[in-house]
């Protein structure tokens, strides 16, 4: 062997322990790398010993030295297959969203954060999961629940797990509150539970842990409560303006107009209004009329123009 | 031969899966003699089940009977030499390499030891906590930390010194205390250890402790690094471990179980006392056979029948288990059930022989939010009944799920779904052929996967390995 093969093969071996080194957090790309050295050897050496073919040309230097010709077809195979079209489906689902909608244009920063971290739950340790369910739990988000969901649709074993247990024990809780409070103001009438129970109710519905019926079921109820609470004259802005967000969600449209017009007699809050009139406008997909709200929001003063509270 | 089955939290005090099985278990094997070493704490009732012939003893081991040894008020510092003070350092260090055969030395060696009262409150003690404190929880609370310490080794060290009766073969039934005590045994009577988990103990605890009340938010993954080690030792004592399903296995692998020591022994039951006659009944009639606890969502199942009971009125739910496990739980469910207007149509039926009401359910369901491969579902296979099931533990794979479709034996949702399950129960309502055909495929299914003489069978086999 002269020693410009020796060269080229010691050559062709440090770049392929190069790449693999740099490589070797992605099994495919090893195994890629480990399979085209050991080809491009094997092909070499029974060429050289067995066919008597002498390959110390130039094409033959590119072939071994460069095994970057077959990380660039590597490449392009790998980004045609999976990352562009991942890439599509992630844009086609933010453009259907978007389609959706026809009022405003959302950011989907908030989608984003929460699908990166669940991905990244597959790469993490057992305690580092752990951590996260500590903080998942302790967090008041209101993506709390939708994180847990979202990772219980997942394919990691134990993430589908933890997510399952403390889905089922933060409805629980809640649910107990709910009725302990319940009982409380049913017996005593006082103020205190009322609020408690109004408060629970708020963030169980808030929550996105209820479904269909149930969710109307709770809807109905927090309804009940808040008419008893406004009857009693007790914060009656707060539990108005909640009502009104209640007969939506129940697509009572006709008693939330009831309620808005009784609001706008009572209270000069435009910025609340303008809030509860938009939210009821997206609810009835009425485009033209929240359209006409959105032009009206134009005209308020802009030292009343807070951040909008968006429609839960 | 003489096989002890040490138990944590179960058999025969406690009704519920693992105790069925062990029972049932102890039946199957009328030439094997068996001692129970039942690991309990707080007040323990009567025995809930009778016991076999074959059973010759039963021992209790509180976790609780440290406090006893708290009450003392003079206690006597334990005298160690150098070398036994190192073991004794990496124990309470939680370090895996610590040798029990060492540790058992020291005991056998040293009689003031065995009082816990007077390790925990020895010097030894104070500064192995301390060494702890420093190289791994130094942003807690150094008062609050020694106290939780304390709580935390007392029943564990209060193991080491416990009598543990001699027998040919040491078989826990979970990791944990029953495998500490079980890997104890094999290094005093140097006799072999079989690990079964019906569960994974170590997630189970987890689980546990991070809904818990009881511990402190930043105490929290004390406690767990805490059971992941008292878990860890026994699998590293253990000669075989055995898990119920594939996925168990890995999980235990995962946790630090040496692949080669793990092998899956399934479920069975016994298919020919389950081969029923369907019996003509007016109302469609669902059965969820559990024990009324929160790992059991029945809430979630409660909340489901609402949403069936919208669409149609006409079906009827039997909640067939033990109710006074967790009564708070008990009575959240019996507020729900009353709130959403359900009385008429769902019964807590409280503990009952369910084969005497297969005959009479349509469909059986599970809403469990943890499982391992749970012996209702395998009944009512047996039965020929289609079953509904969250996809936990390996409920999927009971159910034949990776099959074709014509030959699965039942459906699954996401658990804590409620929605989807009501959907389930109403499309099971409506398409008999589905029924009959999930219930025939079930029944086939159990026979040929599911045969209790199979498991059973695997059992004896391990013993007899080690018998000789």
């Amino acid at each position: 062997m002269s020693k410009r093969t020796v060269v080229l093969l010691f050559m062709s071996a440090l770049n392929l322990i190069v790449f693999t080194m740099a490589l070797a957090n992605d099994e495919n790309l090893t195994l890629f790398f480990l399979m085209h050295g050991t080809s491009v050897l094997v092909f070499y050496l029974v060429n050289y010993y067995y066919l008597h073919i002498d390959h110390r040309e130039y094409p033959l230097y590119l072939l071994i030295c460069f095994p970057g010709i077959g990380f660039t077809l590597f490449s392009v195979i790998y980004l045609t297959v999976y990352l562009i079209p991942s890439r599509v489906k992630e844009i086609d689902q933010i453009t259907i969203v978007e389609k959706e909608d026809d009022f405003v244009t959302f950011s989907f920063l908030d989608e984003d954060k929460v699908l990166t971290h669940l991905d990244s739950m597959n790469y993490l340790s057992q305690q580092e999961k752990l951590s996260f369910i500590f903080d998942v739990l302790d967090s008041n988000s209101i993506n709390k629940a939708r994180v847990l969901k979202e990772s219980l649709m997942g394919e990691n074993f134990d993430l589908r797990y933890y997510s399952s247990v403390y889905l089922s024990s933060m409805s629980n809780q809640l649910e107990g509150e709910v009725f302990k409070h319940k009982r409380e103001f049913d017996m005593t009438h006082d103020y205190a539970p009322l609020k408690k129970l109004l408060e629970v109710l708020f963030v169980y519905i808030d929550s996105k842990l209820l479904e269909e019926d149930m969710l109307h079921f709770y809807n109905q109820m927090y309804i009940k409560y808040l008419l008893i609470a406004i009857h009693q004259e007790l914060n009656v802005d707060e539990y108005q303006k909640e009502l009104v967000k209640a007969y939506i969600r129940e697509s009572q449209f006709s008693e939330a107009e009831e309620m808005i017009n009784h609001m706008e007699v009572n209270y000069d809050n435009e910025m609340l209004l303008f809030e509860l009139n938009y939210s009821m406008q997206r609810f009835k997909k009425t485009k033209e009329m929240a359209n006409a709200i959105l032009e009206k929001y134009k005209e308020i003063p802009v030292k009343d123009k807070g951040i909008l509270d968006y429609w839960r | 031969m003489r096989v002890c089955l040490v138990i944590e939290g179960a058999y025969p005090y406690i009704v519920g899966g693992v105790s069925s099985w062990t029972q049932n278990m102890i039946k199957s094997l009328p030439d094997i003699e068996f001692v129970i070493l039942s690991i309990m704490s707080g007040e323990v009732g009567e025995f809930k089940y009778d016991l076999p012939e074959n059973v010759v003893e039963v021992k209790t081991v509180f976790l609780d009977g440290y406090v006893k040894f708290q009450k003392k008020y003079f206690v006597s510092e334990p005298i160690l030499n150098k070398n036994d003070r190192s073991v004794m350092q990496e124990l309470l260090h939680f370090d895996l390499n610590v040798d029990l055969y060492k540790i058992q030395d020291i005991y056998e060696k040293n009689k003031r030891i065995k009082d816990t009262a007077n390790l925990t409150r020895s010097k030894l003690f104070y500064n192995s906590i301390c060494e702890n404190y420093m190289n791994k929880y130094k942003e807690l609370d150094f008062n609050k930390f020694i106290w939780s310490a304390k709580g935390m080794y007392s029943p564990f060290l209060q193991m080491f010194a416990t009598d543990i009766p001699e027998a040919d073969v040491y078989h826990s039934l979970s990791a944990g205390y029953a495998g500490l005590i079980a890997a104890l045994a094999k290094v005093r009577y140097g006799k072999p250890f079989i690990l079964s988990e019906h569960g994974i103990y170590t997630r189970e605890r987890q689980e546990e402790i991070i809904k818990a009340s009881w511990v402190d938010k930043v105490f929290k993954i004390v406690w767990i690094d805490f059971f992941n080690f008292i878990s860890l030792l026994g699998y590293k004592y253990a000669d075989v471990i055995t898990s119920l399903f594939n996925d168990a296995k890995k999980l235990q692998a995962a946790y630090g179980a040496e692949s080669k020591k793990c092998v899956v022994i399934q479920n069975g039951v016994d298919t020919s006392k389950f081969k029923v006659n369907r019996e003509p009944h007016e109302t469609f009639t669902v059965g969820f056979i559990t024990r009324v606890v929160p790992i059991k969502d029945v809430l979630t199942a409660i909340r489901a029948f609402y949403l069936v009971k919208q669409k149609d009125p006409n079906i009827k739910f039997l909640i067939m288990g033990p109710t006074d496990e967790d009564e708070e739980y008990f009575e959240q469910c019996l507020e729900l059930t009353a709130a959403l207007g359900l009385s008429d149509v769902v019964e807590f039926m409280g503990l009952v022989n369910i084969r005497n009401y297969m005959s009479t359910l349509d469909v059986v369901m599970l809403s469990s939010v943890s499982e391992g491969q749970p012996l209702v579902l395998l009944e009512a296979m047996a039965s020929g009944i289609p079953c509904i099931s969250s996809d936990v533990g390996s409920c999927a794979e009971v159910l034949g799920m990776h099959l074709e479709k014509k030959d699965r034996c039942g459906l699954i949702f996401e658990p804590t779904k409620y929605a989807e399950l009501a959907q389930l129960i109403l499309l099971l309502r409506q398409d008999e052929d589905l029924r009959l055909r999930l219930g025939n495929n079930g029944a086939d299914r159990s026979r040929q996967f599911y045969d209790y003489h199979d498991m059973i069978g695997k059992y004896k086999q391990l013993y007899l390995l080690f018998e000789e």
